[in-house]
Order: C-alpha cells, then structure tokens, then sequence
C-alpha cells in the first residue's frame, strides 16, 4: 500500500497543520514591509530602514530588479531609486516572493523536481500578469506574485510528508489527472487547503491567500467570504494556470491538459483570438524567467 | 423615513451616531463597518490611533466631540492598520446627547499620490541623471575632437621630418658621412618619437576599454632600479644631471610587471630629467614599509605646485588643455596612473618634498589582486612596442 493510501483512512487537517508549524515562519520584515505601504504617509526611506536590518534579502530584491525579467536599462542599486522606478507594491510583493522562496526550500534529495515546480509556478506568475494587464485589473503586478506562490501548499506537503506528495504526483500522471482531482481521487490533503494553512500561518492575507485557497473553484458562489476584486483574480490565476499546462511550461506534479471553460473566457471577457497575443507578450516573459529562478531560488 | 434609511445603508460615505464622553457606538452604516473592518460593536474612541507622523492629522477627542471637519485625517481600523479620511463631525442628538460622524475613506487615493509623487520624484532624478550625463558626454566629445586634431598634428610634425630627411637620404643629397650619419640619427628619434605618441594612444584606448592586460611576478626591485639607471645615464650625461640611487634593502621584493613598472618609471624619469636644471641631481631612492615598497623619485627642478598635482594625474583635465602641451600626448601620467593601481600599487606626489618635485610609486609586496594577473610575463612572439620610452 503506498503512503498516499495509508495516509487516506486518516486525513486529518489538525495532524498536518502540527507539522506545517514546524516549517520557518516568514520573516517579521515581510508582514513590517506590509504596514509601511499600506500607509499613504510613508515615504520610500521608512521602507529603506526596515530592509537595513536585513541584508541578505535586500540584496536579493535588488538583485531580482536588475535580472533580465525587469531588464532596467542601466541598472539601479539605489532601493530608493527602485521603489521610485517599480512602485510600492512591486517591492513588497519582491519581498514576500522572496521570503516564501527562501520558507521553502528544500534540503536534501528528493526524487520530484522542484526546479521544475517553481518553473511552472513563475511561468503561472508571468502569465497571471500578462493576463491581468490585458483584462485591465487594478493592480497586475500583485498577480504575479499570487501566480508565484498560489500552489506553495503542494511544497509545504513536500517538506512535511514528501512521500505522499510523491505518490499523489504518480497516482495523477497514471490517471490523467489533475493535482487536485488526485487528492480528491486518494482522498489526501488537498493543496489549495494546505496552502491556505500556510497562509494563515505566514499572515499572507487578501487576493493572495484567496488565490492560494480557491485557484481550482470555478463556479465564484463556492468561494466564500471573497470580495469582487479577489473573484477576478482567482479567474487570473485559474486561466494561467491552465494556460501554462497547455504549453507544458515546468512542472507542478502533473501532465493533464485541460481547456480553459468557456465560462472563464467569459467571465474574464477574452475572445479566443486573443489567445495568440496573449502567448506572443508571455515569450519574453518565460525566456526570462529562468533567470528569476536563478536569482530568487539562490 | 424608511427611504432614507436605505438610502444610509448604501451610501458611499461612512455615519456613525455614538454617545458623547463615552464614544459608545449606537449605529454605523454598513460603509463604515466595512472601511474601519467592525464586526461587531465598538467605540469611536477605538479609532484614535496613536499620533505618530508630525506631517499628518490625527483623531482626537477634541474633534470627536466638537463640530469639526477634516479633509485628511488619520484613524485606526479596528485591525490597528491606518485608514485615512475626509471627515466631519456634529451633535446629532440633544435628546440622547449623541454625536454623528461622517466619513469619506480616502486612503486608496492618498495611497495613488504617494506613489505619483514617488514616481515624479524619480523622474526628476533620471531627467538629472540625463541632463548630466549628457553634459558629460558632450565634453566628452568635444575633448576627443580636440585630441584628434592635436593628435593628428602631433604625428604629422615627426612623420614630415622623417620623410624630409630620408627624402634627402634617398636621393643621396648629403655632403658628407657625417652629415649622413645625423640624418639617419634623425629619421631614427622621429620614429621613436613617434611610437611613444602611437603608445600612449593605445594605452589610453586600452585603459579606457579596460583591455590591459597584466603579467605580474615577484621580482627584486634592485635590479630592475639598476637596468633602468643604465638605460637613463646617457640621457641624463647629456644635461650633466647626476642619477643617485639608494635603495635601502637591496635583497627587497615586490609584485610588479616589469614592462608595465618600466613604463611608468620611464615617463616620471624623463620627466624629471626633463624638468631639471643642468649639473643637478635626481635621487632614485626604495623604501618599504610591511605592506609595501616605495620607489621614489626626487629632482631638484621647481617643483609641482600643490593645486596642479590633481591635474596632473587626471585624463580629462590633461584632454581639456592639450593645447598647451609642449609635445607629446600629456596622457603619460594618466596612464602611469593607472598602471600603478592596476599593479595594485598608487602613483602619487609627496607635497612635503620641497626641494623639486617628488613621485613615490608604491607597489605592493603581497599578492592583493585577482589570482589571474600572477604569471609569467611573455617573452617571445610579438614586437613589444611599449617597451621603447
């Protein structure tokens, strides 16, 4: 009997959210970093300060802005400068990307290819903005960074119970399965929950932890509690994602190729003959997001 | 009555009716719960955040219990984040003693002028940055037109003297052998005149492409001092000027390229020989200290004055005035300049040195560069052109 079938007979949330609480907590300056750009009175320099007592991550964010993925031409060492050139926002969500990044990691061998993981995920993130620019939401940075970590529950179930990840990966390429329908199918943890845990646990609040919770609910009255902005970024995230399987860009555990619903190219009001543009503005983005990888997984 | 309560119910604006003194809330639309995040019941007092920005206005009692009216006010949210308002105050009630408020939350746009005003702050910075660099660049441009023409004249001076003389050479008009003997003499020291000149322009050109590239070994300081003594002592018979050498631990090493090392003495020696009267001396002297040898060259000429020293080692100064220049490029210290820090080492002038002008050359006696410039220096193959000084 594999692990994911042992482990069906007893889901239990209470025992997985015991282990969940032994991974690292975010660092304090992520949730810091939230409360300065949520006030309108701050000033670049407040956020200047606080990213002074942590270099490492300063040095990170600093490094992701001059990647190729943002491709300033000359360059900016200043973070003032750089809060200047991207936004408020774009810093904060660099500097919760980058912390979940480092939460996550993993130590030590595993047979599932976690390269490959974030690959899929940054491509998601890539494509989540692209489509958010085009449907014209507030604020289409903040999807890329909902893209990037909207499936952190499949790696906080990799760090705590590797095996049955592993299983639910195989149980899914087998049977042509999506993730989630796996979990469903072995009646396991299912990721969207875990990741909600997680972000509870990391205080990631908003369109974020909507996106992590619901990114596989399609019909909007089955998410509860959510506002009309986060509906239309969990519709985001959901056509990128499927978006991306369809190019087969990375990996996230399984191979099933779905088309996107017409109710979601509906509700997201993009015709079929937007696809092609859509995809053309995503080519740059994917080149470059190895070179993201690189950077934020160092 | 009742039109007007849902009419209060989906207003975009927030009211709140609460009871003076003690700011217990009787009724808040549905706005106000939403904006300020109460649930369930709450004071007025609650939002009063803790006045900590000198630039921004915050909630007080004074203006909870007063008529007033704020367009920017700073509240607390019930989860303790900062919600800004356009807000005023009135008694409501004389009955029940209550007081209302109303509220618009604006903190989404004071949020949009932050960060317009961020944005326009970076913009001015940039359009700075432009504006300077540009200037940069048109100086930039305007030297370097300046130094082609200067350049092209420089080299044009030797290479007429060079053909004018094998001109005669060749059509075999000398008088006598030692006529022709000075001819050839010539032709001889116009090309290496002009070689030095092609030199400096390469090394510049190289130094400014970062493209020099760099042999450095451990070697002892005495014998390089000695060789290059014996290369000077004809050029400096020739004015009657005596070459001392003093080196205080003869057995002394450091790391140093000797083509690059040869170069950078040739050009403060020549100059010193240059600069000095006749019948005097120019000192050759090594020191060291832990870290470093210093290889340092006094003459007894008139000196370096203090405000001229920068200007000496700076490229771009030297381009500005190249008109002035005697002969030759004027780059040679620039360049030597560099070559030293490349070496790991400085070329600087000592000021306390009074007697004439003194150059310390400072080469470093462990290895403090890029493990890639330790090797051997190469010793066959191509003509190496700047060794000629």
């Amino acid at each position: 009997m594999s692990t994911a079938e042992n482990l069906a007979e007893k889901i239990d949330y209470e025992y997985l959210t015991s282990k969940l609480e032994e991974l690292p907590t975010l660092p304090s300056i992520v949730s810091e970093i939230n409360t300065v750009i949520n006030d309108p009175m701050s000033t670049p320099k407040d956020i200047e300060d606080l990213m002074l007592n942590d270099q490492s991550l300063t040095t990170k964010v600093l490094k992701l802005i001059n990647s190729a993925y943002y491709s300033i031409p000359g360059g900016i060492d200043d973070l003032g400068r750089a809060i200047g050139y991207l936004g408020y926002d774009a810093i904060y969500q660099l500097v919760l990307a980058t912390s979940v990044f480092q939460s996550l990691k993993i130590d030590g061998d595993i047979s599932f290819d976690i390269n490959e993981f974030w690959k899929h995920s940054i491509g998601v993130a890539i494509a989540a903005e692209a489509i958010a620019k085009q449907v014209q939401y507030k604020n289409p940075q903040e999807l890329f960074t909902a893209g990037l970590i909207h499936d952190i529950g499949k790696i906080a179930i990799l760090k705590v119970e590797p095996e049955l990840l592993m299983d639910t990966s195989m149980y899914a390429r087998k049977n042509n399965l999506n993730m989630r329908e796996a979990e469903e199918a072995l009646n396991t943890y299912k990721h969207n929950i875990v990741g909600h845990i997680m972000a509870e646990k990391w205080k990631i609040t908003g369109v974020f932890a909507s996106v992590i919770k619901y990114h596989h609910t399609l019909n909007p009255a089955a998410r509860v509690g959510i506002s009309p902005e986060a509906n239309l970024a969990i519709d985001i995230v959901m056509f990128a994602n499927l978006f991306l399987h369809n190019l087969s860009f990375g990996d996230s555990g399984h191979e099933k190729k779905e088309k996107v619903p017409d109710e979601l190219f509906k509700r997201l009001n993009i015709a079929g003959d937007d696809i092609p543009q859509i995809a053309n503005t995503l080519k740059t983005g994917l080149q470059n997001a190895e070179t993201f990888l690189k950077v934020i997984g160092s | 009555m009742e039109n007007f309560q849902a009419i209060i119910d989906r207003a975009n604006l927030g009211l709140i009716i609460y009871k003076n003194v003690s700011g217990e809330v009787t009724y808040a639309n549905p706005y106000a719960r939403e904006c300020l995040l109460a649930q369930n019941d709450f004071n007025v007092l609650s939002l009063i955040a803790e006045a900590k920005r000198p630039n921004v206005k915050y909630l007080n009692k004074d203006l909870l219990f007063n008529e007033s009216f704020s367009a920017e006010l700073c509240l607390k949210k019930i989860d303790g984040q900062f919600l800004y308002a356009e807000l005023g105050t009135m008694p409501a009630s004389q009955e029940d003693d209550t007081y209302a408020l109303i509220f618009k939350d604006i903190t989404h746009q004071l949020k949009l002028r932050r960060d317009l005003l961020v944005k326009q702050d970076e913009i001015a910075k940039t359009y700075d940055d432009l504006l300077r660099q540009n200037e940069q660049l048109k100086e930039l441009d305007k030297a370097k037109d300046r130094f082609i023409a200067l350049i092209s004249h420089e080299l044009r001076t030797p290479l007429s003297a060079m053909i004018a003389t094998s001109e005669v050479l060749k059509m075999d008009l000398v008088d006598s052998e030692e006529q022709r003997k000075e001819f050839n003499d010539t032709v001889y020291e116009q090309g290496q005149y002009l070689l030095e000149i092609v030199n400096d322009i390469l090394d510049f050109a190289k130094i400014r492409a970062g493209k020099i590239d760099l042999y450095i070994e451990n070697d002892p300081i005495k014998d390089f001092v000695d060789k290059l003594v014996t290369q000077f002592s004809k050029f400096a018979e020739d004015k009657k000027i005596n070459l001392k050498v003093n080196i205080e631990n003869e057995t002394a090493t450091c790391y140093f390229d000797e083509k690059r090392l040869r170069q950078i003495v040739s050009n403060v020696l020549s100059n010193a020989i240059k600069f000095s009267p006749r019948e005097s001396t120019i000192y050759i002297e090594v020191q060291e200290d832990e870290s470093s040898l210093f290889l340092m060259i006094k003459d007894e000429g008139d000196g370096i004055p203090a405000d001229k020293t920068d200007a000496i080692f700076d490229e771009f100064v030297t381009l500005e005035n190249i008109n002035s220049h005697q002969k030759g490029t004027g780059l040679g210290m620039p360049i030597s300049k560099t070559l030293s820090e490349l070496m790991g080492g400085k070329l600087r002038i000592d000021l306390t040195y009074t007697d004439g002008a003194c150059f310390v050359i400072s080469l470093p006696k462990t290895k403090i560069l890029d493990a890639e410039v330790y090797r051997p220096k190469q010793t066959d193959g191509e003509i190496d052109l700047d060794l000629i000084a």
